[in-house]
Formats: structure tokens, C-alpha cells, sequence
């Protein structure tokens, strides 16, 4: 009755890693001279970064009416920038909180990377409501604090400032966490840095980390409870972005399956992000072995059940527009599908939810070229959801004489090209100055030393 | 002898080994050992008998501060210092106030844990030196002080060394 | 406390078979008695309060047996190996599902005392509900009913099939095919559950809509579904059925995930009610008026409270979801909380006022007995744990 009872299991890793090649591996492309390729990519980066400075001061000059906006439509790229930005963070929070709730081992290889992309997309993020606020050099009367106007205080009803508690809170937590699981390494790079300044400037980053038991013991603990902590507010996020648009009376804003539907939507492009990201970074830091084609086969796996997460709340709202019997709901969902922006209506449910159905297949989830392109796609499908979410909610409301058409300008267009350009500016410079990969937290996923001689006891 | 002993620190290669010296300590009684390695090894706490992190008290000590003050400066300024009517809404309103809440309860109860980790573990500390460079690398150290009851140089030296520790360092 | 440890599937002690005593056969089988006599007689006293007494268990009941067939192909589709040794309760559970189906067809003999928009004059009467029909009408209502559950009847008894051909094999490739079965299902089960809700309980308010209402009826099915495996697999744990295979660390992550979706109900929940709330329209205020309003409000601050804050804080630490006793006692109170948010759902279209009485007690048990003799008539059959699975050995070593 001797049965051979195994499944096949991919290892996470490379071959023939031994933990000493983890930080060998990892440190290696930041102590050496940065190459000829990643100075021309920041230089671009850097120059778009320039030019929306440039872009803001003209702004700051002129004033709000360079934007495209008109009567109707209030919101246009500006806020869908934002959204698209908030959204793409959330990935990095789901693998590094998330993941590491349900155990999932892989995320150890990709979470360093993904953390750091949800900062700088925070903060990307960010820059969009305070260039749109209009005398943006009062952006702190958005919080509330004792004042001599009177004491003049912020609307706690309102879902706007919600939304500055919530992404301040979010940027904070987030950035904490991800500094918290940074000092180990941070502590290895000091070890191994064979220049004064170097051990200096790592030393004082690494806080005097010892690895010590008793240290180990807090800090996984306090690691376990940042994650259970970080996974409500991924949650929180993106709903109160969601109910920015859904507190309202606007048809196509307001339903209720805006917060789950946002939530699901922004881990959704997070994963495209990630995967666009991961591709290129594997590749151009020789990290083939620890990011591995079980990593990216993963992250496939939850851009194809998201991606139907998504396509379930766009099922369900069309479907719900006409079971509500309400003409203004009705009109605005048809409005999305034949009306003049038809065409973006359909750029986001084909990229969003067809476009990911070809990862049924393995052979192409595990396909580099394959998932670069997806991944891309479904970037750009989650941009125009969240266009079509906003411009063609507003464009023709309830007076047919106040319907306009959203014209974006060159400043809108030129705004979304800087937003690319500051996130990839600060994500070259987290390459070059800070592991890319968890090293700590891969070496335990080594299972070094675990193979017990027979005969004895298993202590684990 | 110009310095005293203060301890003896055994380096193994790999956890099962630092684990084989670790349950010799467990049987001596020790109190006072440390071990000082690349990654959390499982278990050891125990072996090493280290307590539970209380960590989490403080974590749901500062949430709760921050879930009642949150909800406490909402309800204080749209209710009784600065009522305004706003879109027909109940100068209390509880369900508009939330959000905020559950933000400011995150915000506090997660800045207080990482403010608790470091002060449980008395970082940042610059003083203290390494007891081998590759302990952040592929080191497992555990390290005896010679303080404990009942310690003995040789005794600690032999038995690290049928644990199978490579190194084995006084400190001084 | 220190686990045996496996190095080999063979070391794992052969499970003696589940079994429950003559005397607790009797009393469910007296329970289901009590159940069919106080539905008789409440049909003749009240028959709008029985209908809607038998609609709340029936949702009830079949969503913790669904919850049985979304965790096994949960399970399946992402590999996990910590759930396999008590696997087969939730199979069990999916046992449920033809009763449910006979329970429907009774069910279809009360839709005038349920849904308004079964009576035509009514209709005919109303513009709104003119428009509908073409979605809310009987026919359509049964035939997309059946539908559903011939798809989780079909699934749920070929993936059980495949699991205990497995003990008898040993087949690898049973779990594969397990796992090819279960990731379309899963996108199969979403819709259907969700139309399940829509046609059975939103639609008991015609004019009403809420598109996160599927999201808001799964939260409360899974959360349900959690607490009523943890008392079974307790109970099977007791009994020494699966003594040797699970232990504290498995109850541990049943409590994690009864835990997490206490929350997740809660962000539901509070999505809806808020959204409704803010934008106040007309069209939708009114149900939460009727369910928050007057003689409702201590109803639904009980929901907020029994559902959400007390749960949440009796299974914040850790040592509460690894203690037995104590989790046991926190899945009734989940179970109790399940079927009231299930009353605030129905029960406000009776009447102003909250009624309960013997009706909702009597009709309650009967559903009671039938549930648990049928769930374990089929554990009772069935071998109690999956013994030649691939991942059992992982799963019966489960630490953290």
C-alpha cells in the first residue's frame, strides 16, 4: 500500500542559493557604479520631473482655467490621476500586509519593491489635490487645527477631508512599515560596506541593529500587528476615495458597491504595476533567481481574479442601472456604452476584463513577454475606468442644456506625463540606494538547516 | 588578565546547530542568553525562554486613545464649538464621522508600535558593538554572559563546540 | 504545547469514524417535528409571519451550506494545505444542498405571501414594477433558482466525488482536477450567489436596490459559514474523529478568518448604510428607515454590537482564537448574530414593530434538526479525514 504521495512544488528561489548569495546578490548592484542605462532612464525621469515643475509654476501664474475643466465637468484628469495613483499603491500594501497575514511565502522576494512603490505612488498620489486646490500655498487649511480666523474648522462631513485623514494616515503607516522591515537589511548593507561613509550613513539608517533574539522577538511581533493594521487601511483607503464620488446624488457616482469595487480595482492595476515594474528590475539588476516565474505567475494569478473582481462590479452596477427602474441611472449607463465616450468605456472592459482572461492559460501567465503586455494593458484599462468613472458621470447631467464636452489641455496632459516622471524618479533612486529584495526575510524562507539528521527530534 | 570575561559567544552555521547549543542552555537554566541571527528562527524564544513582546498593549492602548479622540474632536467641533448646518446633515453625525476615526485609530495605534519596538528593544543604540560582522549575513551566534548561575568556561565551550559551533570568542 | 510530528503520511493514526449517539438522533429528529408543526399552525394563525419565518431559514441554512462548497473550492484554488485535515466538514456541509433544493419547492408555494411583485394588480399599478417584470417575474425567478442550483449541486457533488475517490486511490491528479474544477466555479458561484440574494431577499423590497447587496449577503456567509465549521469540526475533534489530525493551530485559523470577515462584514455593512445614509435619496432611504427607525433601532445597534464590536474584541488576542472552549462559545454567538442581521433583512416588512415569538423559535429549530441530521447523516458515511490527500501531511503538522 506504499503510495507516492506528492505534488509538485516549485521552488520560490533560483538553484543552489545559499543565504550568503542573498546579500552578495541583492547589495551587489548598489555598491557598484551606476550603469550607462539607468542614467539615461532617471535622466528622463529627472527631465519630466523638471518640466512639471515648470508646468506648475505656469499654473501658480496663470491660474486654474489652464486646466481643460468646464461647467460640467469639475473633474477630469486631475482627479483621475489621482485615483490611478492611490490605486496603484494599494498593491504594494496587499503583498506586504496582506500576504503576509495568510502566510504566503512569496511575497518575500517582491514585497521590498512593492512597499517602496506604494510610497512614491502615494506620493504621487498626493501632488494631484494639492495642485488642483486653486491658492495651493493654503493647502494646510486642510487640517484641522486651532486657529485666529475665527476658529475656523474643516467639515468633518465631508468625504474630501476624509480623504486627506486617509491618505496622510495611509502615506505615514505605510512609509513606517516599510522602514521597520528595511532596518535588518539596512543593517546587512552596514556590515558588508567596505567605505567609511558608506557604514556611516547605513549605520545611522540601521539604527544599531544587532539581530539579536530579543530584538527578533518585538519586532515580529510588532511587524505581524503593522500588517494587521495596514490591511483595514488598504481597505479604508480606497474606499473613502470611492466615497468621494458615491456620497453624492450623481448617477454613476452614486451606488453603493463603490468601496469594494475601488478596493478590488486598485489591486488590480497595483499588480499591473507591479509585474510592469518587476519585469523590468529583475531583469536589469540580475534578479532572475530571487524574483522568480513563480512570483510573477502569482501576482498573474490575482490580476486574473481581480480583473474579475472588477468585472463583476461593472456587471453588477450596468445591471442594477436598469433593475432600479430609475431613468437618470439607466441614461448615464448608457450614455458610458454608446455616448461619446463610448470608446473609453470599452478601452476599460476590454483591457480590464478581457484582456486578463488570457491568464487561464499557464503557458501564458508564465510568459514574460506575454504578462509585460497584459500588464500594460490593464495600466492603461484602469486609467480609463477611473476617466470614465469620473468625466462621463459629469458630462451631460440632469439639464440637458448644461451637457459639455471634457477637452483636456496640454497641462492636463502634460500633469499625467509628470505624474510618471516623479514616480519613477524616486523608484530609480530607491534602486540604487536600498536592497530592492527583503534579505532577511528571504534567507527564512530558505528552510537552511532544516533537513534533521534521522534519528533526531524536530525542534521546529 | 587585563579584562574580565564577560561572556562566551559560539557561531554556528546554520539554526539546527544554534538550536542543538540552545536546548543545552535550556537544560542549564540559563537566563541571561542572547542569540543573534540573519532572520527570526522559530521557536527559540522559547528554548531561550524570552517572554512574549507586550508590544500589542501598547498597540491597542494608543488605538483606542486614537479611536476616542478622533471621534471626540469630530463630535467637539461640528456639535458643540463650531455647529453648522452642512447639506441638512445632524450636527452629530455619527456615520460621517468613521472614517475619520477608524484613520486617526490606525495612525496612533501604528506610529505607537513602531515607537513601542524601539523602545523595547532600546534602539537606536550605537554603542553597542557586533559580535560578528556576518550575523546580518549567514551567521548564527548564541551568546553566553558570564553572568549566569552556574556558568562555567569550559563547560559552555564544549558543549557549543559539540553543538558544532565553528567559532567559538570571548568576550572581554 | 508540543505537537506530535509527522514525518510520513503513514505514521498518522487512522481516524475512527464520526458518530453521534441514538439519543441525539432523536432529539434533532423531535427538533424537526417541532419545526414542521409550528409552521403548520402558524400558516393558519399568521401565514405572511410563516413565510417569511421559513424564507429567513432557508437563506439562512443554505448559505451555511454553500459556505461549505465556496470553502472547499476556496480551498482547492489556492493550494492550501492547513484546511485539509478537517476538510471534510465543509464537504459535509455541501450535503445540505438537495434538502435546501426540496425546501425551495416549498418555498415557491408561499412567493405571494413574500413578493409583491407576484401579484399582477399590483404590478399592473405600478410603472416601476412594469418596467421589472421582465426581470422579476416567476417564471424567470424559478428558472434562474434552479439554475443556480444545478450548478452548485453538479460542482458540489463532483468535487466531494473526486475527494473520496482519493481516499480509496491515493490519485494525485483528483486534487488537480479538484483545483481545474474550482477556479471557474468560483466565478460562477459569485454570480449566482449574487442573483440568489437579489431574487430572494432584496427583491422582497421591489423598488428597493443596493448594488453591494451580493457583497453584504457573502460577508455574512462566510463569516456564518466559518463559525458553523468550528463547531463541527470541535465536535468531531471531541468525538475523536479528528483528534490526532487537528490542533489548536488549524482552530487558530478558522478564528483568523472568522475574525477577519467580522471585519469585513462590518466594512460592508457600514458601506452601504453610510452611502444610503449621506446621499439620502428616496428611492433608497427608505429601507434603512424601516430597519433603523422606531421599534428597529435596539434591533439594529444589536446587529452593530453582536455582530461586529463584541466579536471582534472577544477574538482580537490571540490565546481567545487557539482556546476551544471559548471559540466555540464566540461561533454560536456569530450563528445567533447571522440569523438576526437575516431578520433585519425580512422581518421589517411585517411590520413596524420587531415580532418574535414561538413561530420564529419553532420554525427555527425544525431547520435546525434537519440541517445538523443531515450534515451528519453525511459525516456519519463519509471517512473522516481525507487520508491519502498530498497535503494532508503538511496540513496535519500546521504550526505557525
Amino acid at each position: 500500500m506504499e503510495q507516492v504521495l506528492t505534488l509538485d512544488q516549485e521552488p520560490l528561489l533560483g538553484p543552489k542559493k545559499t543565504i550568503a548569495d542573498v546579500n552578495e546578490d541583492v547589495c551587489k548592484p548598489m555598491e557598484r557604479f551606476p550603469s550607462k542605462a539607468w542614467w539615461v532612464v532617471f535622466g528622463i525621469a529627472a527631465s519630466i520631473l523638471t518640466m512639471g515643475l515648470g508646468l506648475v509654476a505656469y499654473q501658480l501664474h496663470m491660474g486654474m482655467g489652464v486646466w481643460g475643466l468646464n461647467h460640467p465637468v469639475g473633474w477630469g484628469i486631475d482627479i483621475t490621476n489621482f485615483v490611478f495613483w492611490i490605486g496603484i499603491g494599494h498593491a504594494g500594501t496587499l503583498i506586504s500586509a496582506i500576504l503576509h497575514l495568510f502566510r504566503q511565502r512569496w511575497r518575500t522576494s517582491i514585497n521590498r519593491a512593492a512597499e517602496a512603490m506604494t510610497i512614491f505612488a502615494v506620493m504621487t498620489a498626493g501632488l494631484f489635490p494639492l495642485i488642483h486646490l486653486g491658492r495651493n500655498w493654503f493647502f494646510y487649511w486642510l487640517l484641522p487645527y486651532p486657529n485666529q480666523r475665527g476658529s475656523l474648522w474643516v467639515n468633518f462631513r465631508s468625504p474630501l477631508l476624509w480623504d486627506v485623514f486617509a491618505v496622510s494616515t495611509y502615506f505615514t503607516i505605510s512609509l513606517v512599515f516599510w522602514y521597520i522591515g528595511l532596518i535588518p537589511d539596512l543593517a546587512s548593507v552596514r556590515d558588508r560596506a567596505k567605505n567609511k561613509v558608506r557604514r556611516l550613513i547605513y549605520g545611522i539608517l540601521a539604527l544599531g541593529w544587532r539581530g539579536s533574539q530579543r530584538h527578533w522577538n518585538h519586532y515580529e511581533i510588532a511587524y505581524l500587528i503593522l500588517a494587521g493594521l495596514s490591511t483595514p487601511l488598504v481597505l479604508s483607503v480606497h474606499s473613502i476615495v470611492s466615497f468621494d464620488f458615491a456620497t453624492s446624488l450623481l448617477p454613476g457616482w452614486h451606488t453603493t458597491i463603490f468601496p469594494p469595487y475601488f478596493v478590488a480595482g486598485a489591486i488590480f492595476s497595483g499588480f499591473a504595476m507591479v509585474v510592469t515594474l518587476l519585469v523590468i528590475v529583475r531583469k536589469v539588476f540580475q534578479l532572475e533567481d530571487y524574483i522568480t516565474l513563480v512570483h510573477l505567475e502569482n501576482m498573474n494569478k490575482i490580476i486574473l481574479v481581480t480583473g474579475m473582481m472588477v468585472g463583476y462590479a461593472y456587471g453588477c452596477e450596468f445591471f442594477t442601472a436598469w433593475y432600479s427602474g430609475n431613468i437618470y441611472e439607466w441614461f448615464t449607463f448608457k450614455n458610458r456604452a454608446m455616448g461619446p465616450y463610448a470608446w473609453a468605456y470599452w478601452t476599460m472592459v476590454t483591457s480590464n476584463v478581457i484582456a486578463p482572461q488570457l491568464f487561464w492559460s499557464k503557458k501564458l501567465r508564465r510568459s514574460i513577454p506575454v504578462m509585460f503586455v497584459i500588464s500594460l494593458i490593464v495600466n492603461i484599462g484602469m486609467w480609463f475606468e477611473r476617466f470614465t468613472i469620473i468625466s462621463t458621470s459629469l458630462h451631460r447631467d440632469f439639464l440637458p442644456t448644461n451637457w459639455d464636452i471634457y477637452i483636456p489641455t496640454f497641462v492636463d496632459w502634460g500633469y499625467t506625463l509628470f505624474s510618471f516622471g516623479f514616480f519613477f524618479t524616486f523608484f530609480l533612486l530607491f534602486c540604487r540606494f536600498l536592497p530592492t529584495i527583503a534579505m532577511s526575510e528571504v534567507k527564512s524562507t530558505m528552510h537552511v538547516g532544516r533537513k534533521v539528521p534521522e534519528g533526531e527530534e524536530y525542534v521546529f | 588578565m587585563a579584562h574580565k570575561l564577560l561572556g562566551i559567544v559560539g557561531i554556528f552555521k546554520d539554526p539546527y546547530h544554534l538550536l542543538r547549543a540552545a536546548k543545552e542552555v535550556q537544560t542549564r537554566k540559563f537566563e541571561h542568553c542572547d542569540a543573534f541571527t540573519p532572520y527570526p528562527i522559530h521557536g527559540l524564544d522559547k528554548i531561550l525562554g524570552h517572554k512574549r513582546s507586550k508590544v500589542p498593549w501598547v498597540t491597542l492602548a494608543f488605538g483606542l486613545m486614537g479611536c476616542f479622540g478622533g471621534l471626540g474632536l469630530q463630535i467637539w467641533v461640528s456639535a458643540i464649538t463650531w455647529p453648522l448646518n452642512i447639506g441638512g446633515k445632524p450636527y452629530l453625525s455619527i456615520p460621517a464621522f468613521i472614517p475619520i476615526t477608524f484613520e486617526c485609530t490606525v495612525l496612533l495605534g501604528g506610529l505607537a508600535t513602531a515607537a513601542a519596538l524601539l523602545f523595547f528593544c532600546k534602539l537606536p543604540n550605537y554603542h553597542t558593538n557586533l559580535l560578528d560582522k556576518e550575523i546580518t549575513n549567514n551567521a548564527f551566534a548564541l551568546y553566553i554572559p558570564a553572568k549566569e548561575n552556574g556558568f562555567n568556561e569550559n563547560d559552555v565551550k564544549s558543549f557549543m563546540q559539540k553543538a558544532g559551533a565553528y567559532e567559538i570568542k570571548m568576550v572581554e | 504545547m508540543e505537537h506530535k510530528h509527522y514525518t510520513n503520511i503513514n505514521q498518522i493514526p487512522k481516524p475512527p469514524a464520526f458518530t453521534m449517539s441514538r439519543g441525539l438522533h432523536f432529539i434533532y429528529l423531535g427538533l424537526v417535528i417541532i419545526g414542521i408543526e409550528a409552521f403548520l399552525i402558524a400558516l393558519r394563525s399568521d401565514p405572511d409571519r410563516a413565510w417569511h419565518n421559513f424564507l429567513l431559514n432557508y437563506f439562512y441554512w443554505l448559505c451555511l451550506s454553500l459556505s461549505g462548497l465556496f470553502f472547499v473550492a476556496l480551498q482547492y484554488v489556492t493550494g492550501s494545505m492547513w484546511s485539509t485535515p478537517l476538510r471534510r466538514v465543509p464537504e459535509a456541509l455541501i450535503g445540505y444542498l438537495p434538502v435546501a433544493f426540496v425546501l425551495l419547492l416549498i418555498l415557491f408555494l408561499g412567493k405571494h405571501h413574500l413578493y409583491e411583485w407576484t401579484h399582477l394588480d399590483e404590478v399592473l399599478h405600478d410603472p416601476i414594477l412594469i418596467k421589472k417584470s421582465a426581470y422579476l417575474n416567476f417564471s424567470f425567478f424559478a428558472a434562474r433558482n434552479f439554475f443556480s442550483f444545478l450548478v452548485w449541486g453538479l460542482v458540489g457533488f463532483w468535487l466531494v466525488k473526486n475527494s473520496l475517490k482519493q481516499d480509496r486511490n491515493g490519485d494525485v491528479k483528483l486534487t488537480k482536477l479538484n483545483k481545474k474544477i474550482s477556479a471557474p466555479f468560483l466565478v460562477v458561484f459569485g454570480i449566482t450567489f449574487t442573483v440568489m440574494c437579489f431574487d430572494l431577499l432584496m427583491s422582497l423590497e421591489p423598488h428597493w436596490y443596493s448594488t453591494i447587496f451580493g457583497i453584504y449577503c457573502f460577508a455574512g456567509l462566510f463569516y456564518s459559514g466559518m463559525a458553523i465549521t468550528i463547531l463541527f469540526v470541535v465536535a468531531m475533534k471531541k468525538q475523536g474523529a479528528l483528534a490526532d489530525v487537528v490542533n489548536e493551530n488549524h482552530l487558530h485559523d478558522l478564528g483568523k478568518f472568522m475574525f477577519a470577515f467580522c471585519v469585513f462584514w462590518a466594512y460592508i455593512a457600514f458601506s452601504q448604510y453610510m452611502l444610503i445614509w449621506y446621499a439620502n435619496l428616496p428611492e433608497e432611504i427608505g429601507y434603512m428607515i424601516r430597519r433603523t427607525e422606531g421599534a428597529w433601532t435596539p434591533v439594529a445597534l444589536a446587529l452593530l454590537f453582536g455582530k461586529f464590536v463584541i466579536p471582534f474584541f472577544l477574538l482580537l488576542s490571540r490565546d481567545a482564537k487557539r482556546n476551544e472552549k471559548f471559540l466555540v462559545a464566540v461561533a454560536v454567538w456569530v450563528l445567533v448574530f447571522q440569523w438576526l442581521d437575516c431578520y433585519w433583512m425580512i422581518f421589517p416588512l411585517l411590520g413596524e414593530k420587531p415580532v418574535f415569538g414561538w413561530q420564529e423559535i419553532g420554525i427555527f429549530l425544525g431547520f435546525l434538526g434537519l440541517f445538523v441530521l443531515t450534515v451528519t447523516l453525511v459525516l456519519q458515511k463519509i471517512p473522516p479525514v481525507p487520508m491519502k490527500d498530498p497535503r494532508l501531511l503538511e496540513g496535519v503538522n500546521h504550526h505557525q
